[in-house]
């Protein structure tokens, strides 16, 4: 098997922050995945990709979180992932 | 290629409308329902254009075609296998840029592909729009065809694109370009495939170039002999790292979607987005973080309040079919042709006629949950169960999306052993397959109901939600316990899922599921439960002990009563340690439904001497008299759909509503049915209990072991049964000996 690799963190300024702490219906960026090489890959297939805009349609503190990609598909995600996910606050109307 | 009957392959991602574009395509009729991960194995169907015989097969829905889960290896494996003349990419029109991404993959596989933009109605009622034309242009040429798979639009149009496309025209596929650092490396790689005529016979050498790069697991293992490409890929994908600063897997799927983005742009217009839609705002309360658990068990609640009660007049409506002028006529027909009094009538009516007539009475009940099931399906709601449940599941260490096989399971166990598939994770699949069994399968209801009717009357709902219930503690509980144990160090997968869209529940969709659900019920009523009736019939019918001959023996000196005899003694710490309840759970592992099939041919095969028809009506008042009942029936059940909501209510304590009563009788008074009645001879509500409990959990039906060992292996499969009927043994002899302690029920 080849050796796996994690991308080190890419530089993230100050107004980064996971997507556990975006708030229910804010728009965001999503800047870096620190998650493993699968689990970016698989949210990658899924249409969350860095640079892609998401919104948060649903989300509290303890669970699970309903986003909306690309405009129409809804993905739930857990809250673990979320919390690997970082994102800048996207001004603007889409 | 060959020019035998030419294979069209139909791809698409989960949710994409793909088994209605296939079963508008071969007229077959596919299981189709609203939440992902259905389609677990491949299915075909035939489809004929002018004289030109094709065959369609459905894969399965994914996202991509990586080798990160058991179905995405099924689906590449076909296309690259099979080579089929064109393969037909069923996409989410309202959904374009995601459902493009598979999409790719099958163009670099480098199949003629079709573009199915399904669902374009909805895409359209949200102000997207797409054009086809221009699509096509970008895809060089490839057929782009707007459809609306339930109501048959552009399947014409869909038939005549494939009609054209099976011709071996030499379609050139578009060739997705990657950045220069990847490109730069991809080039010399596909040479050096090239220069292997083993993989080229196989493989398309930029597609494997491509995936030696993205470091596919499947591929390298399969690739373990050719060391020395795998080591020139590695060390390319170590360049591209080393000058991008990412790695190949990511810039590749960048390079995807920045294809898709060329593909899209100017194609597709969408208009400013409305902020919440109307599943949003649903989504708000159905899995809101405190409501969202309640809600599922109140909706479970009512599904087998509607299960149970309304199917209940029917249920007697059949039983009373069959046990009255079925049999009668059965015996009066047998004596017209001079067999009246034989073995033969024996075995029909005892044998035949009380087994698989025994399993047939339940189709009512059946038929109400898999209507109700396939309501919630179709609605949209059953992804919500599993993203409502996530942190249920989670607190036990699994993965919310273990949910979904596990509700699958309430129908069938197969199909739920099947469903682990959609899970990515191996251990996670291994350990989903370990608990579908005690998710109380629709086989098992028919026990539940008899017991509920005979000891439990009216809250037998109650009884049979609690059966439920059980199951999924008990699944859990052997989760948290197995993760803990077994699948230690393991941390669960991440949790993403798709939320499909809600939708009024169409009703042609729900009732040709149920209509199929019920009627492999049905079908294995004629076949296994028929088959097992027969021999059941006659190892009752052989003598063993005693001095009867054959056919003139009391059961318990048969070869079935001795046999069950010896094994009985196992079940005495639970209470119910008679030969004919142990005989029972014996034939059970047949198949579940047998186990009722069995108690009416021991209790009611043998008692019926006792209660023999007091006049033979004639014909004619058996005809009349099964339209009347019928109709009594149906008036029953509207009135039990109508108490679902003061039953439902009644639960807050406090309030007392009053319940419907149509035809002012006393409801419950007489509809025992004869095996009811012999039931409460033999338990005491106690001991049904833990029989009910046993039935519940012990080692699953043989074709479910079947799909074990397929999926999971021999050993496996072992410890499943141990396991099983060790939990079910523990927890039936648990309930005996608490109530015996308790005082109750005895």
């Amino acid at each position: 098997m080849l050796a796996r690799h994690i991308t080190p963190p890419k530089t993230c300024s100050s107004d980064c922050y996971p997507l556990t702490c975006a708030t229910r219906g804010e728009t965001v960026t999503m800047t870096e995945i620190r998650a493993g090489e699968r689990m970016r890959h698989r949210l990658q297939e899924l249409g969350l990709n860095i640079g892609m805009r998401v919104r948060i349609v649903q989300g509290d503190a303890s669970g699970t979180i309903i986003l909306a990609v690309q405009n129409d598909g809804r993905l739930a995600i857990g809250r673990g992932m979320a919390q690997k996910i970082m994102v800048t606050h996207f001004e603007g109307n889409e | 290629m060959a020019v035998q009957s030419l294979k069209i392959a139909l791809a698409g991602n989960p949710n994409v409308g793909k088994s209605t574009i296939f079963n508008a395509l071969t007229g077959s009729r596919q299981h189709v329902g609203n939440w992902p991960g259905k389609t677990v194995e491949k299915k075909e169907g035939r489809l004929h254009i002018d004289g030109q015989d094709l065959v369609v097969v459905d894969l399965p829905g994914t996202y991509s075609l990586t080798a990160y889960s058991a179905e995405e290896i099924i689906s590449r494996d076909f296309i690259i296998n099979e080579q089929p003349g064109a393969v037909v990419a069923v996409v989410d029109a309202a959904n374009l840029e995601r459902n493009l991404y598979l999409v790719t993959q099958l163009l670099e596989l480098e199949v003629p592909v079709i573009l199915a933009l399904n669902m374009t109605d909805i895409a359209r009622g949200r102000g997207l729009t797409i054009d086809a034309g221009k699509l096509s242009k970008r895809l060089n040429g490839a057929p782009v065809i707007e459809t609306v798979g339930n109501s048959g639009i552009g399947v014409d149009a869909l038939k005549a694109a494939i009609q054209k496309l099976a011709e071996p025209a030499g379609i050139d596929t578009v060739k997705i370009a990657y950045d220069d650092a990847l490109e730069r490396e991809i080039v010399p790689l596909t040479e050096a495939i090239q220069a292997i005529p083993e993989l080229t016979a196989q493989y398309r050498p930029r597609w494997l170039a491509i995936k030696l790069l993205e470091d596919d697991s499947d591929i390298t293992e399969r690739l373990g002999e050719y060391t020395a490409l795998l080591e020139s890929a590695e060390a390319a994908a170590e360049r591209i790292e080393n000058t991008t600063g990412e790695d190949a897997e990511t810039l590749i799927t960048d390079g995807r979607y920045g294809f898709i983005n060329a593909i899209v742009s100017g194609a597709l217009t969408r208009p400013r987005e409305a902020l919440e839609t109307t599943s949003d705002k649903i989504d708000r309360v159905l899995t809101h973080r405190y409501y969202g658990v309640p809600i599922f068990l109140l909706l479970m609640w009512v599904v087998f309040q509607f299960t149970a009660n309304v199917s209940a007049p029917f249920l007697d409506w059949v039983d009373g079919l069959i046990g009255g002028p079925i049999t009668t006529w059965a015996g009066s027909l047998l004596g017209v042709v001079g067999l009246g009094g034989t073995w033969v009538e024996a075995l029909l009516i005892d044998g035949v006629i009380a087994g698989v007539g025994g399993v047939l009475v339940f189709v009512p009940v059946l038929m109400s949950l898999y209507l109700a099931i396939g309501v919630l399906e179709d609605s949209g709601y059953m992804a919500r169960a599993a993203f409502v449940m996530d942190r249920v599941m989670r607190a036990m260490g699994l993965h919310g999306k273990s949910f979904l096989p596990m509700l699958v399971g309430f129908g069938c166990t197969v199909p739920a052993v099947y469903a682990t598939r959609t899970l990515e994770n191996e251990d996670d699949r291994k350990l989903t397959g370990f608990l579908v069994t005690f998710m109380s399968c629709g086989a098992r209801l028919p026990v539940y109901v008899v017991i509920g009717a005979a000891f439990f009357g009216a809250s037998s709902g109650n009884l049979i939600f609690g059966m439920y219930l059980l199951g999924i503690a008990v699944a859990l509980l052997t989760g948290w316990a197995l993760k803990r144990t077994v699948y230690r160090n393991k941390p669960p997968q991440p949790f993403v899922m798709e939320l499909p869209p809600y939708r009024a529940p169409r009703l042609r969709d729900v009732w040709r599921q149920t209509w199929e659900r019920t009627s492999s019920f049905v079908r294995k009523a004629g076949t296994i439960i028929l088959a097992s009736s027969i021999v059941i019939w006659l190892l009752m019918a052989i003598p063993i002990n005693g001095n009867g001959s054959f056919n003139d023996v009391a059961p318990e000196d048969s070869v079935f009563g001795t046999v069950a005899e010896v094994a009985s003694p196992v079940f005495a710490p639970a209470g119910f340690g008679e030969w004919q309840a142990s005989g029972s759970l014996i034939t059970g592992f047949v198949a579940k439904e047998v186990i009722i099939g069995t108690m009416s041919q021991i209790y009611v095969g043998a008692a019926d001497e006792a209660e023999t028809t007091e006049s033979t009506p004639t014909l004619l008042e058996d005809l009349s008299g099964i339209g009347t009942s019928f109709i009594e029936a149906s008036i029953l059940t509207v009135q039990e759909v109508v108490n679902i909501v003061p039953r439902t209510v009644n639960i807050l304590p406090g309030i007392n509503m009053a319940e419907a009563n149509f035809l002012g009788t006393g409801g419950e008074e007489d509809d025992t049915t004869s095996l009811e009645a012999a039931l409460t001879q033999v338990f005491t509500p106690l001991t049904a209990l833990a029989f009910t409990v046993f039935v519940l959990l012990y080692t699953p039906c043989m074709v479910t072991v079947a799909a074990m060992r397929h999926e999971f292996g021999t050993r496996f499969m072992l410890y499943q049964i141990a396991y099983t009927f060790i939990i079910a043994w523990l927890a039936a002899t648990v309930v005996y000996q608490i109530g015996t302690l308790i005082g109750w029920g005895g």
